[in-house]
């Protein structure tokens, strides 16, 4: 089984967005998902329509109050660990309650979990508890990366929570930086790619996920790009992506 | 003419260390403060508490010699002061004696 964590601390950058259409390729090559919501704004969850209240999330399957078969949605693509905004408070309560081991919460949680050959991992949109645990589970990054400059400082900043985690004893990989919203008519993105993989090398993805309309449509049907769009960029981009990814290993 | 560069070339540097600092590939100095006040993972409380108690067994009889130390160096300071008031009443009282 493999894990991989989608994280970035700034908004916007396509998280989720990688997380559903990742996922979505994969299982379009006949792979078994399971995507893990780890965001209390719950934007992976709202964004293909599932509905959780009166329905256990990872809140309470991070607080073992829950077995993560109880909280599983299962749909036509892939399988879904929804999230609520009640992650939020339950971040705290398992920081209160873990102070010293909490970036184990989520690993505990999953172990023993089978039946996916891909878990992916949404992280919420800063370095906090919840995305330490989402790393600590994996171990593997999946850097989605805006092509301007104040994504620099950001992916920075990941690097070095990177680091730090890594020293406290924790194995750490980046499976990939994927430049993303790629604009071909912008010098900014053209060099911002060219200087990333000058800099950063095998790091770097080569698929590149282009500015697509159909990539921030498809949510609003509760779709992933692929089933709403199939022929399109975004669909395309996203298999490519995939495919690297199954090369990877 | 050259290209025009959008990004600073410094920049590109900065991510170049962090990249290596990040796969482990460069030495450097411990991180500090990144992490979230009760992070630092398992293993890195772990190491933070080892460091504090091994601070306390061994220098716990230390500290206890400089307390004892620190205790003797006021007592004696004590005493020389007590010695100076009084050689400075007794000049007073002399002093007092000239003038009358």
């Amino acid at each position: 089984m493999r894990k991989i964590t989608v994280i970035n601390q700034k908004g916007g950058t396509g998280k989720t967005t990688t997380a559903v259409n990742l996922g979505a390729a994969l299982s379009e090559m006949g792979r078994e998902v399971l995507l893990v919501d780890l965001d209390p704004q719950a934007g992976l969850t709202e964004s293909l329509g599932v509905e959780t209240p009166g329905r256990p999330t990872v809140a309470d399957v991070l607080t073992r109050e829950a077995e993560p078969r109880e909280a599983f949605h299962a749909l036509p693509h892939f399988t879904v660990l929804p999230s609520s905004p009640v992650l939020a408070e339950t971040e705290k309560r398992i920081l209160r309650e873990r102070p010293s081991d909490y970036p184990l919460a989520l690993k505990d949680a999953l172990a023993g979990m089978r039946g996916f050959d891909f878990v992916i991992v949404d992280c919420p949109p800063s370095l906090g508890a919840l995305s330490l645990m989402g790393m600590v589970y994996s171990g593997s990054l999946l850097i989605p990366l805006q092509t301007q400059y104040m994504a620099l400082n950001g992916l920075e900043k990941i690097l070095g929570m990177m680091k730090t985690i890594r020293e406290a004893g924790f194995p750490m990989e980046i499976l990939g930086i994927l430049p993303c919203m790629y604009d071909v008519r912008t010098s900014l993105s053209r060099q911002v790619e060219e200087h990333l993989r000058e800099t950063l090398r095998d790091k770097v993805f080569r698929t590149v996920i282009r500015q697509s309309v159909s990539l921030a449509e498809a949510p609003a049907r509760s779709k992933d790009v692929l089933s709403y769009q199939p022929g399109g960029r975004g669909a395309e981009d996203y298999r490519a992506l995939a495919q690297e990814v199954l090369r990877h290993g | 003419m050259g290209k025009k560069m959008l990004i600073p070339e410094e920049k590109w540097e900065g991510l170049r260390h962090a990249m290596e600092e990040a796969a482990g590939t460069r030495k450097t100095s411990k991180s500090t403060g990144l992490l979230p006040p009760a992070a630092g993972g398992a293993a890195a409380r772990a190491e933070r508490g080892r460091k504090r108690g091994a601070m306390e067994e061994g220098q716990k009889e230390r500290q206890g010699e400089k307390e004892k130390e620190k205790k003797k160096k006021k007592e004696k300071e004590k005493k020389k002061g007590r010695k100076e008031k009084g050689k400075k009443k007794k000049n007073g009282k002399k002093k007092k004696k000239g003038r009358g």
